[in-house]
């Protein structure tokens, strides 16, 4: 039986969605697949962590190194608590991170 | 005890000093006890202004008679059944309670004659717990010199001298010795009364309740040439006196082959326990035991950063060593240079590998610090004696009453300190403290962590633990260097000490932390079991044991624990909601180490061993 003329219509928009759904899907595969010929696993993770803002910790300001930094404890600790208290005065005990 | 006590001030010049001295010892205690300035013929206006207080007793001397003859007239001078305080005019006192109490310090025991106590700078930091001085160099050491103030040596403890710019001298010890030894102008009297003293069967004590603040050789300060000349006579005098007597109080030697100057396990603990064993009369000839041809082949800096190390780092060495003792990996047991050789290792899993074993089983005998070690030696096929010597704590730096710097939001903080690796297993850790708490909780991990090695990238390992935004917040001090001494008031500063990982060949920072008070989670295994038990810690449940797979080569066909990620969740949680019983375990944590486990305790056991061999 013919589909009417109102359904025909109506099944080339489904049919115009559907093919560039396929073509925003084949784009991204293409784009996932270049990044993981190029990324470790962990990468990967730490991408899609970042993507979809499950990034947890502030770790920006961490310098990577394998040397050692003489320190006192009084001053590391008191700036460290100067953070904490920011931290917290920014996002109360309460209210969800 | 009732008995008058004779401070005597001795003033040459410097009124300023004088003065200020007076003015705040005034505001003490001063109970039972006479004041009596001694005016080393001064020339300033020292005479006048003394004549002008009416509320101490002049003693006027007709010229400088130096410190020790100035100090002399003074005792003479004092009531003859009075105990006797020599004070020097460029204290300052700020503690009420100080005489009371010495004289208590002092009487609490016959066989106490000295009393000295601590000393800080005016700026704040410590200068004197007590000295010592080495017959090597005869140059007096001041313990505890120029740190930082935070408490440290706050107990009473047997010293070898005090500095007399504050000494408590009870009259039975007068009575015996008489007044300061007249071979010195000034300098080194103090070092030979009290070993004077000593020799009469008196001891002398730090009083670590009493701090006085000294702004050190007042009368002699910008005068270098003349403090030099004093101090140069003086050292000679007292070489001659005392070398003999200083070098016979050994009672065995020991040629200790190790590991100094690296911030390692075995250098921290090697350092404390050279200190220990020459306390114990034992003297150490140090030799470093790695280097080239070894599997850690750095040299090492001569430098120690500490006097009585780089004494006995200068050390010669003997040709044939009587006893040698190698402290460190097994591997390196076959440079044991002595006639009678020592082995004395450790490791973190249940075993030992086969090179280690075999060099062991060319030892004379194997020490071990714990039975966790020494079974695993004996698994292997170690044939020698094996004796089990712990490790210890210094309980002058790790103990409750450190100065703490808590988080001013009272928030309860989980501490823990280690270096990255498979055996700490950190990712344990921060996922279970992640998923126990909740960010809206009061309540922190705060992890102190070395990364040494240039293949980890520890913030990405930390990222893809993926731990979660509303989980329980973590903190980390990362490759911090802190001095060793201020380690305690990083531990007094939390609430709880994590040990948690897959097995410790002894754990000094738990043990530290343990000193210090704090109540602690360990893994019910490993070597760190001959000190952790439900009275003191919280064990945490292992679900067995697994291969130990590690960078280590030591590890390889050993196993290790594995924590249970469940029960360290249900202790977090516990001693988070339970923090009276968790203190109460770290009060006994405390006093079990200060009794069973400190680095005394250790070198006695050591020179009683050298000893047994020697005989």
């Amino acid at each position: 039986m013919k589909p009417s003329a109102p359904d025909a219509l109506r099944i080339l928009e489904l049919e115009a969605q559907v093919a560039a759904l396929e073509e925003v899907l084949e784009a991204r595969s293409r784009r996932l697949r270049r990044l993981q010929r190029r990324l470790c696993r962990r990468d990967l993770r730490l991408l899609h962590m970042v993507l979809s803002g499950k990034a947890s910790l502030d770790l920006t300001g961490w310098e990577e190194t394998t040397q050692l930094t003489p320190a006192e404890v009084e001053e590391t600790l008191e700036r460290l608590w100067a953070t904490v208290e920011q931290e917290r005065a920014a996002k109360p005990l309460g209210q969800r991170a | 005890m009732n008995r008058k006590t004779t401070l005597v001030v001795l003033a040459w010049n410097r009124w300023d000093l004088t003065r200020h001295c007076l003015e705040t010892l005034r505001t003490t205690d001063l109970t039972g006890a006479e004041v009596l300035v001694v005016d080393n013929g001064s020339t300033d206006e020292t005479p006048q202004r003394l004549a002008e207080l009416g509320w101490v007793r002049v003693l006027t001397l007709p010229e400088n008679l130096g410190f020790v003859r100035g100090n002399n007239a003074g005792i003479q001078a004092a009531d003859p059944a009075s105990d006797v305080v020599l004070l020097n005019n460029d204290l300052e006192f700020r503690q009420k309670d100080w005489l009371q109490k010495l004289k208590s310090c002092a009487h609490a025991r016959p066989e106490t004659g000295v009393v000295g106590c601590r000393l800080v700078l005016p700026d704040g930091r410590l200068l004197h717990a007590g000295t010592y001085i080495l017959p090597d160099t005869f140059w007096g050491q001041q313990i505890g010199s120029l740190e930082k103030e935070i408490g440290q040596y706050a107990r009473d403890r047997e010293v070898q001298g005090i500095v007399f710019a504050c000494a408590f001298i009870k009259r039975e010890v007068l009575r015996a010795v008489g007044g300061l030894a007249e071979d010195f102008h000034s300098y080194f009297e103090d070092t030979d009364y009290c070993l004077q003293a000593r020799e009469h069967g008196f001891r002398t004590v730090l009083c670590g309740g009493v701090t006085l603040v000294h702004d050190e050789h007042g009368s002699t300060a910008g005068k270098d040439g003349l403090f030099t000349s004093i101090f140069s006579q003086s050292r000679e005098v007292f070489g001659q006196k005392w070398g003999e007597r200083l070098r016979d109080r050994y009672r065995v030697q020991v040629l200790w082959q190790s590991i100094l100057n690296f911030s390692t396990g075995y250098a921290r603990s090697c350092r404390e326990l050279v200190h220990a064993l020459e306390a114990e009369d034992v003297r150490a000839v140090y030799r470093y035991v790695y280097g080239p041809g070894t599997p850690f082949p750095i040299e090492e800096d001569p430098e120690t950063g500490d006097y009585l190390l780089n004494v006995v780092r200068s050390r010669r060495r003997p040709l044939l060593p009587r006893i040698g003792v190698v402290y460190g990996q097994g591997d390196v047991f076959r440079r044991n240079a002595g006639r009678y050789k020592v082995g004395y290792t450790m490791l973190e899993v249940d075993g030992f590998p086969s090179d280690w074993v075999r060099q062991a089983n060319r030892m004379d005998e194997v020490w071990v610090p714990a039975e966790f070690n020494r079974e695993g030696f004996l698994r292997c096929g170690l044939k020698r004696p094996i004796h089990v010597m712990p490790l210890g704590v210094n309980p002058d730096y790790f103990h409750p009453g450190i100065r703490a710097y808590p988080n001013p939001l009272g928030e309860f903080v989980f501490l823990t300190n280690f270096e990255w690796g498979e055996r700490k297993e950190p990712w344990l850790l921060l996922k279970a403290f992640n998923e126990t708490f909740s960010s809206r909780e009061p309540v922190r991990l705060l992890c102190k962590v070395i990364n040494r090695d240039p293949s980890v990238r520890l913030k990405q390992e930390i990222r893809n633990l993926e731990l979660e935004p509303t989980g329980g917040r973590i903190s980390f001090l990362f490759n911090l260097d802190f001095p060793h001494y201020q380690l305690g008031s990083l531990y007094r500063s939390a609430d709880c000490f994590l040990s948690v990982g897959r097995g410790e060949g002894w754990d000094m920072p738990l043990m530290e932390a343990m000193a210090c008070g704090l109540p602690s989670i360990a893994t019910d295994w490993g070597a760190h079991r001959d000190f952790v038990h439900e009275g003191t810690s919280y064990p945490l449940r292992i679900r067995g044991t697994i291969p130990a797979v590690a960078k280590c080569p030591y590890y390889e066909g050993f196993a290790w624990s594995d924590p249970d990620p469940e029960h360290l969740r249900h202790l977090l949680r516990h001693v988070y909601e339970n923090r009276d019983e968790a203190r109460a375990k770290g009060c006994a944590a405390a006093q079990e180490m200060v009794e069973r486990w400190t680095w005394e305790q250790a070198a006695k056991r050591i020179a009683a061993r050298l000893e047994a061999i020697t005989h």
